[in-house]
């Protein structure tokens, strides 16, 4: 009994806990006449950095990131 | 030697063997004995169950007296009080009906034909025969109990026309706390392991304190699996609207002397399908749970320890921060399931700790809590929220029971709690500053009880102390103090075929932090809020009265009632608009009525003796003295289910069919700037297989929605996006249980 149990047991907390959220995204920002242009994949740390940052254009211009699919 | 140790032997037998008690169940009618009826020993927290002879074992220890339920399908259940000798004999009445369940959450555990206070207790399988998807749907079964739901993963029940901060829930007597002030925030509240649901409609702020003002659901476990044996329970479960799926599982295993329970489910649903073959985009939704219980009694004593972890990721339909909102762009032809933004992150812990001593006369109850909730938001960014916060808070109860002679009883006691919330720091937005919240309150109820009739009255006393930790909204720190005196008083007269129930009650709710100090968008509810700091508390006085008449196959229920309140709280829309989005005002209006009632029968024809016929009807409705100030008043309800109990076959079985149909009426009596909805029909139909050998599996086949209809209900916060609720929605469901097998 003891053994079914704890392997029961073991069954719950591995189903519940077996998934992850997916750590990368795609990133984008919006263009001067709305058009959408594409950064690419960005993942962990430079994703956050991306994101709190933003991104800075050939011409100095801070952009708003989104990385998601709004 | 041999001769010694087998005369301490026989001693011990002898000793063991006087120490049980027979207990013999029998028909009153035909005196036949009747196996499988449960018998639960209070005192103990056992469960028995008779054998095929009618007859179970029970070993009393020192408590000077014991309470047993005794409740079997197709008779009237009974609570009976053990004090002495080896056989109890108990004769069960027939009755194809009964609805006076045992309840755990008026002031003390009583048959619901004892309590003057109207309570709804129903069986949570009772509640599920047409695969509710959340826990809003099952409560929205229940007369004078609706859901405001945004899509399937944020549901909340609505109790006659109060939800929100207005509702206090409970799990086996611990309160919940889910930053429920937001229309648009999940109830971190699932099926799992629970047995069944108690509705308290209207003021109860005797019973549990200030917020108490709306209603209180309190939520029971599932009991544990009866004394030496285990039981195993898997469940699976489809929806076709979704693609979604839910999958169960729970161990019981007891000894003499404890009792242990491990349950676990994972639920994953797709975007909903809408009648017109569309899906609403982002109302996607996944959550797991996992559920551990534990107990043991020692001598004059029951120990409990529970604790829950819920975890819900749901995509927020509707959501947007677009200044101009297009509808149809909510309505998409994909259906998806992995999240997208915007979504929100709710995890809850749910840890509590109940003792129960019992001594000649009395009885003590200590409950100690702990909740903690955290909810993040992801609005526009993947990694940086727009929202986090965490309430954690930590509950105590003390009660303590005195029979005084055989008709006079009290419970007296205190209860608390100590909240926190917090905001974290890489949060872009927040919406409430961080703030402690420190409640305090002692009561006194008195029961007298006579065969006819019973009378309970009590008193309570709150004092709540409100405290933000930093200036907010151009508002500098707060600091209230707010107090509530409460009182309830009811009689109940019973005679062979009516009950009459009448009850006033009181009940009180200090303004939430939201309502003082709101200035700014609320983007899940498309508002722009603005608090008042200014705002006192809500106070309110129930009438309430219950007429029940009841023979062998029919019962009938009339339950009318009058809520008086004073400074009620309410949104007021504004003719202004920040950033295109409406602004609303927090706003006091000196008294509202409101007023309403509940009317169902239970009918069980003598001559088609498979079938029963449940209907309700209920209205709610508010008045302000002005036109504008109480919106979201659910439609008027009328509900009616036929079941046919065939059980036909043997080792498979043909269980049942159930067919349900739900009118809702229009709703015209609407508050300034909002609009009315239309009347709608809901069909549901399901039927259930069991193959029962050593093990039992059961199916259950159904369809929800059965004529697509096209529909969008008063409460539903989809209605501001003009969104349908599901379509059409076939499902199937199998369980497979292995039980009552001697470890």
């Amino acid at each position: 009994m003891k053994i079914k149990f704890l392997t029961f047991s073991a069954l719950v907390v591995i189903s519940i806990t077996g998934c992850k959220k997916d750590g990368c995204h795609e990133c984008h920002y919006d263009g001067p006449s709305g058009q959408i242009i594409e950064l690419g994949e960005f993942c962990g740390d430079s994703l956050e950095t991306i994101e709190a940052n933003g991104y800075t254009d050939t011409s100095g211009v801070n952009h708003v990131v989104h990385c998601h699919g709004h | 030697m041999l001769r010694k140790l087998l005369l301490l032997l026989s001693l011990f037998l002898c000793v063991s063997l006087q120490a049980q008690v027979i207990i013999e169940v029998k028909d009153s009618s035909e005196s036949t004995p009747l196996k499988n009826v449960q018998i639960f020993v209070v005192e103990l927290d056992q469960i028995l169950y008779t054998n095929s002879n009618g007859k179970a074992l029970f070993s009393p220890g020192k408590i000077s007296e014991y309470q047993l339920r005794i409740s079997a399908s197709g008779y009237e259940g009974q609570i009976i009080t053990y004090k002495e000798g080896n056989l109890i004999k108990i004769k069960l009445l027939q009755s194809h009906i009964d609805l006076h369940e045992v309840t755990l959450s008026g002031t003390t555990s009583q048959r619901q034909d004892q309590n003057p206070f109207h309570i709804e207790s129903r069986k949570i399988s009772e509640l599920s025969l047409h695969a509710p998807m959340n826990m809003g749907e099952i409560l929205a079964k229940i007369p004078g109990v609706y859901q405001s739901s945004l899509g399937n993963g944020i549901s909340k029940p609505v109790i006659r026309g109060m939800q929100g901060m207005r509702i206090v829930s409970l799990v086996n007597g611990l309160r919940i706390e889910g930053q429920q002030w937001g229309g648009d925030h999940g109830m971190g509240m699932a099926e799992l392991g629970i047995g069944s649901v108690e509705v308290i409609k209207g003021p109860s702020s005797l019973l549990y304190g200030a917020d108490a003002l709306g209603g209180v659901i309190y939520y029971n476990d599932a009991p544990f699996a009866s004394a030496k044996s285990y039981d195993i329970q898997l469940q699976s479960l489809f929806n076709s609207n979704t693609m979604g799926t839910v999958n169960r599982a729970i161990l019981k295993t007891s000894g003499q002397k404890w009792r242990l329970m491990v349950a676990g489910s994972y639920a994953n649903h797709a975007d909903f399908k809408l009648p017109n073959q569309l899906f609403a985009k982002n109302s996607r939704f996944d959550e797991s749970v996992l559920k551990a219980a534990f107990s043991f009694n020692a001598k004059r004593s029951v120990h409990h320890f529970r604790y829950t972890y819920n975890r819900t990721i749901t995509g927020i339909p509707g959501h947007t921060h677009d200044s101009i909102v297009d509808f149809s762009s909510f309505q998409v032809p994909d259906q998806k399931r992995k999240y997208e933004l915007p979504a929100q992150f709710f995890s809850n812990h749910y840890f509590s700790n109940e003792n129960k001593w019992y001594f000649k006369n009395n009885e003590l109850i200590a409950l100690f809590g702990l909740t903690s909730n955290q909810l993040i938001e992801y609005d526009e960014k993947v990694t940086i929220p727009s929202l986090s916060m965490t309430l954690n808070n930590l509950l105590y109860t003390i009660k303590w029971s005195k029979k005084w002679g055989k008709h006079l009883k009290s419970v007296s006691g205190i209860q608390g709690m100590a909240q926190t919330n917090r905001n974290a720091t890489n949060a872009s937005d927040t919406l409430i500053p961080n703030s402690n919240t420190i409640d305090n309150g002692v009561f006194s109820t008195w029961i007298f009880e006579q065969t006819k009739w019973n009378f309970q009255g009590g008193v309570r006393y709150d004092l709540r102390s409100l405290n933000s930790l930093h200036s907010f909204n151009d508002n500098s720190s707060l600091a209230r103090i707010y107090d509530g005196l409460n009182i309830s008083i009811g009689s109940i007269y019973k005679s062979p075929n009516l009950l009459v129930k009448q009850a006033v009650s009181t009940g009180f709710r200090a303004p939430h932090l939201t309502e003082l100090l709101s200035n700014g968008f609320h983007h899940g509810a498309l508002r722009f809020e603005i608090g008042d700091i200014n705002l006192k508390p809500e106070r309110a006085s129930q009438f309430d009265v219950t007429l029940e008449y009841s023979k062998e196959h029919l019962v009938i229920i009339f339950n009318p009632f009058v809520n008086y309140i004073q400074n009620y709280i309410y949104l007021q829309p504004i003719d202004s608009m920040v950033e295109g989005i409406k602004v609303f005002e927090y706003r006091q209006q000196n008294q509202v009525l409101f007023y309403g009632t509940d009317i169902g029968f239970h009918y069980h024809p003598h001559f088609a003796h498979k079938l029963h016929w449940e209907s309700s009807f209920s209205y709610v409705n508010a008045y302000s003295g002005s036109d504008s100030s109480i919106s979201l008043i659910p439609q008027p309800r009328l509900s009616n289910t036929l079941r046919l109990d065939l059980n036909i076959g043997k080792m498979v079985k043909f269980k049942d069919l159930a067919l349900t149909h739900v009118f809702c009426l229009p709703q015209n009596n609407v508050a300034y700037n909002e609009s009315q909805s239309s009347a709608y029909n809901l069909v549901d139909f399901s039927g259930s297989f069991e193959y029962s050998k050593k093990s039992r599996i059961s199916l259950n086949v159904g369809v929800k929605n059965l004529l697509n209809q096209q529909y969008i209900d008063h409460l539903s916060r989809l209605k501001n996006i003009a969104m349908y609720a599901p379509s059409r929605t076939f499902f199937i469901s199998l369980q497979w249980q292995l039980n009552n097998v001697n470890n």
